[in-house]
């Protein structure tokens, strides 16, 4: 059987790293000076964002995984997701720190298991073992579907 | 080429017959109106010419039946009846299905549309006439041929002060070919010599020679704003078109070599002469025709037009950054271009869009009769009322909202509305009523489709979803919640909806094409009372004119056309206010503040605040804002799928500075407000 | 004095002959709008045709005379607003606006 490679971009929330499809990254964006909020949200709802022209609805991933902010965090930015089966959908996601691309094949993924409840995330795709570190790979659409809720 | 001119044919006569249909049910209404007989018989009767133009033989025959009934109604030896009136639509079908296939070849079609003519006949013979009628009739029969065109000579000689009002007698003229087919004779023999010409006078007179189906009354109307500065002759010289004549030609060329002008003598022997050879002219006619209705409108591409509402949709938001800047530079030159270059892509923008709107009207004729066929077929009586018909929506939303609007009233009439009987034992009038109702709320358009049917027993619903495993059977839902059910997929099969009184009939596919053009359907039901579905859809027009407000931290839009009045408050008089209203000039006003709606930290004493008066369906409300920041064209922009519970924001809104601003839902926020109380 | 009215007047009058000629139609309305549309160019072609002459607009007070005749007509519902008329209002706007302009010397 052929092996499937799969690429995915790793992020950090305060010291736990995540990752997500590669392939359904639109930008990575800085955070900028202002988000604009919007009234009667879920908290995890940061605002909106002009990407563009644009308007991109922010979440905070910290928020929704049930981890403290530290606003004090520099490297802070928005990962937007453009979610390859669901139209219309894109979605900036707040993290901690962006930190880097890794080729792997899909085999590597290990099936999840955490330690502690991740907030709102019900679910896995997998877990990576990558340079001794655990990553947890988000599935897009399961994200989605919790924002979209 | 005659291809081409066939399918314009086509193209217009569907107008055609969109018109007729609609005249048909007005005339359902009002049985004696003489204006829509006119209406239909004229309708017909362009039919009938055109078809036989154009080579759709069978369609100008089968017409040709059908305006003779209704040319008898027209000098009252016929009666409008429902009869007429039924059979009046199945023809119409007749002439649709003619329309589409052409002459007919095949047997069975033929034999048809020979039983349909028949039948039409038999109508005539059978119908209340009166003795003379048949005399009457044959003459109609014996003179098909009988052109509406005529031929009228026009002589405008100005007076020499034509030009001095800026009028172009070029213009008139053009107007007049615009008429139908026409030939203009210029006489230049009253122009002197050049050392005594004053650039100003006008020296040429004009004779034109016009064929033309449209009135006397209509050529003097060209020349209405000249008729002071001018001598004005009209005359009609010929019962048809002339213009191919030889001898009229060459008389018309003599003339203007001889400087003689024509008179309606001229014409005498020719119209005479020219009446029997009708035949060569029908081919110039067909151009007339043409060129008549083709100079009030094109037909563009749909796709071209997207891309012009694109291209205005960047330069209001580009336009929006250059005013920002300009008002930073203080420069006046700079400033006075922006405000042009403002003033132009408001311009602009209207124009863009209102291209791209066409009216719901043009669907509606389409529900009619569904209404009216599904409702005679199943014995219910049923009104069907359209309110806001005439609203404007982007061509690529109506398109896609016809199906599910047809499913919707399918349902209606279906298992909405009952027979006439039912409905007495009901203690309802035995006529049912669904009304349609379109509107615009905010930056949305909402269309309401309600009936007073037996509605929908929420009971029946949730047995069925149990049954089918779509809930548990101790789920604890309220009505609303069951009633929703019905947009779910997997609930709506054929089994089900014979089982169940209510609708159903795949409304999880309405929702899927609604939502396709992110529109959103919802429904209410009560039993015994009826049922209405609500569909709430995004405007094209995604550039408003706004107010720019303060509240709090964040600026928010407020679409100028829900504006009213703006009022300069004192805190002092909110303090005095009692139960949210507050009194202005011994007037009462309820308001709202915006502070509180949108959760706006309320430590920041406000030293002045703004009420802006705003109105939605008859209410009228203040809002409460902190400041008035200016009035802005702007791009309105969805919030997209996670955040569509926002229902008081209709989208956001890209400022010249690149930051954002909330666009208020007038219309929902008055409502909501409403029902809180 | 008199200078300020007359801008202020021709002003006035361009920027109501320009709005009504951004929403003349080409085909006839019906009901309100139409009458509201009918309304408005015989107000402006009265008013013209009127105080035009007192600020030396003659020939603009000629032409508009043409227009508030004609409107009164079917304002009183003895002319009916054809397609016809509407372009030749159209056309008779425009010369006005032309005429206007040059009257006041631009």
């Amino acid at each position: 059987m052929e092996t499937q490679n799969i690429t995915l971009l790793s992020f950090k929330i305060q010291d736990d790293l995540f990752a997500v499809d590669a392939l359904q990254v639109d930008h990575i964006l800085e955070l900028p000076p202002n988000i604009t909020a919007v009234p009667n949200t879920p908290h995890y709802m940061k605002g909106i964002i002009n990407l563009h022209g644009n308007i991109i609805p922010v979440a905070d991933m910290r928020l929704i995984m049930d981890k403290e902010v530290q606003d004090k965090r520099s490297d802070a930015s928005i990962i937007v997701l453009n979610p390859s089966n669901i139209q219309d959908a894109r979605i900036g996601i707040l993290v901690d720190v962006v930190e880097e691309v890794i080729e792997t094949k899909k085999e590597a993924l290990k099936e999840t298991i955490t330690e502690g409840k991740k907030g709102l995330i019900e679910h896995f795709e997998g877990t990576l073992v990558f340079n001794e570190d655990f990553v947890h790979v988000i599935n897009i659409a399961h994200l989605c579907e919790i924002i979209e809720k | 080429m005659i291809d081409k001119f066939r399918a314009k044919f086509v193209e217009e006569s569907t107008d055609n017959v969109h018109d007729l249909e609609e005249a048909l049910f007005l005339l359902e209404k009002d049985m004696d109106n003489k204006e829509l007989i006119e209406r239909i018989f004229r309708a017909m009767h362009s039919l009938k010419g055109g078809g036989a133009m154009f080579g759709f033989n069978h369609l100008s025959e089968f017409t040709h039946h059908l305006e003779t009934i209704f040319d008898w109604v027209r000098t009252n030896k016929l009666k409008v009846t429902t009869d007429l009136i039924t059979l009046t639509f199945s023809a119409i079908d007749q002439i649709k299905f003619l329309l589409k296939t052409g002459d007919l070849s095949a047997a069975d079609d033929l034999k048809a549309q020979q039983a349909f003519i028949q039948r039409l006949q038999a109508f005539l013979s059978e119908g209340g006439s009166t003795g003379t009628s048949a005399a009457s009739a044959a003459q109609t029969e014996a003179d098909p041929e009988e052109s509406d065109e005529k031929t009228y000579l026009i002589s405008f000689i100005p007076q020499k002060e034509l030009l001095q009002n800026g009028t172009n007698p070029l213009y008139l003229l053009d107007d007049i070919h615009a008429l139908g087919q026409a030939l203009t004779l210029a006489f230049t023999h009253k122009v002197p010599s050049l050392d005594l010409i004053d650039a100003e006078a006008n020296y040429c007179l004009w004779q034109i020679l016009v064929s033309t189906s449209e009135s006397i009354n209509e050529i003097k109307d060209v020349f209405i704003f000249v008729e002071d500065e001018c001598e004005l002759h009209i005359d009609q010289v010929a019962g048809h078109n002339i213009l191919q004549d030889k001898d009229v030609l060459e008389k018309a060329e003599k003339a203007v070599k001889n400087s003689t002008l024509l008179t309606v003598e001229d014409f005498k022997q020719e119209s005479q002469a020219a009446a029997a050879s009708v035949a060569p002219q029908t081919e110039e006619r067909k151009k007339a025709a043409i060129k008549e209705h083709k100079i009030s409108s094109i037909r563009v591409s749909s796709h071209k037009i997207d891309e012009l509402v694109t291209l205005v949709s960047e330069l209001v938001t580009l336009q929006a950054q250059l005013s920002l800047y300009a008002e930073n530079t203080q420069d006046a030159t700079m400033l006075s271009m922006s405000e042009n270059v403002q003033k132009l892509s408001r311009q602009l923008r209207e124009n863009a869009f209102d291209i791209s709107l066409i009216p719901l009207q043009s669907e509606l004729m389409r529900f009619q009769r569904l209404v009216r066929d599904l409702s005679k077929d199943q014995g219910k009586d049923i009104d069907f009322i359209i309110e806001g018909g005439d609203l404007e929506l982007d061509k690529n939303i109506i398109e896609n909202l016809t199906d599910p609007l047809l499913h919707i009233l399918r349902n209606s009439i279906d298992h909405g509305i009952e027979v006439p009987e039912d409905r007495i034992k009901a203690g309802k009038a035995p006529k049912g009523n669904i009304l349609f109702k379109a509107f615009y709320s905010g930056a949305n358009v909402i269309i309401e489709i309600s009936d007073d049917g037996k509605g929908i027993d929420a009971e029946v619903i949730r047995q069925k979803a149990i049954a089918k495993g779509l809930i548990e059977s101790d789920a604890a839902l309220t009505d609303k919640e069951v009633l929703d059910l019905i947009f779910v997929s997997g609930f709506s099969t054929r089994e089900v909806v014979s089982g169940v009184s209510g609708r159903g009939v795949g409304m999880d596919v309405v929702k899927r094409k609604l939502a396709n053009i992110r529109g959103e359907v919802s429904i209410e039901s009560e039993k015994g009372k009826g049922t209405l579905i609500s569909i709430t859809l995004p405007m094209t027009l995604s550039i408003i004119d706004g107010l720019l407000v303060g509240v709090g931290e964040s600026q928010y839009v407020i679409p100028i056309s829900a504006i009213d009045k703006l009022y300069a408050l004192q805190p002092e008089q909110l303090k005095q206010s009692f139960n949210q209203v507050v009194v202005i000039d011994n007037e009462q006003h309820p308001y709202i503040d915006l502070r509180k709606v949108f959760k706006a930290s309320e430590e920041a004493e406000r030293e002045q605040l703004q009420m802006i008066m705003v109105k939605a369906e008859d209410r009228l409300s203040g809002l409460l804002v902190d400041a008035v920041i200016g009035e802005y064209q702007t791009v309105v922009k969805p919030l997209g799928r996670y955040l569509k519970k926002q229902e008081i924001l209709s989208g956001a809104s890209i400022m010249g500075d690149g930051t954002i601003a909330l666009v208020i839902d007038t219309t929902r926020l008055l409502q909501k407000q409403k029902n809180r109380k | 004095m008199l200078t300020e009215i007359k801008n202020q007047f021709y002003q006035d009058t361009l920027e109501t002959l320009i709005s009504i000629q951004e929403v003349l139609p080409e085909t006839p309305l019906e009901g309100e709008t139409a009458r509201n549309m009918v309304e408005r160019i015989f107000t402006v072609s009265h008013q013209v045709s009127g105080t035009g002459p007192m600020l030396g607009f003659d020939n603009s007070s000629l032409l508009s005379k043409k227009l508030e005749r004609t409107f009164y007509e079917i304002r009183s519902g003895k002319r009916t607003l054809t397609a016809q008329l509407l372009t030749q209002t159209q056309r008779t706007i425009q010369n006005l606006l032309e005429v206007l302009q040059k009257e006041q010397g631009e």
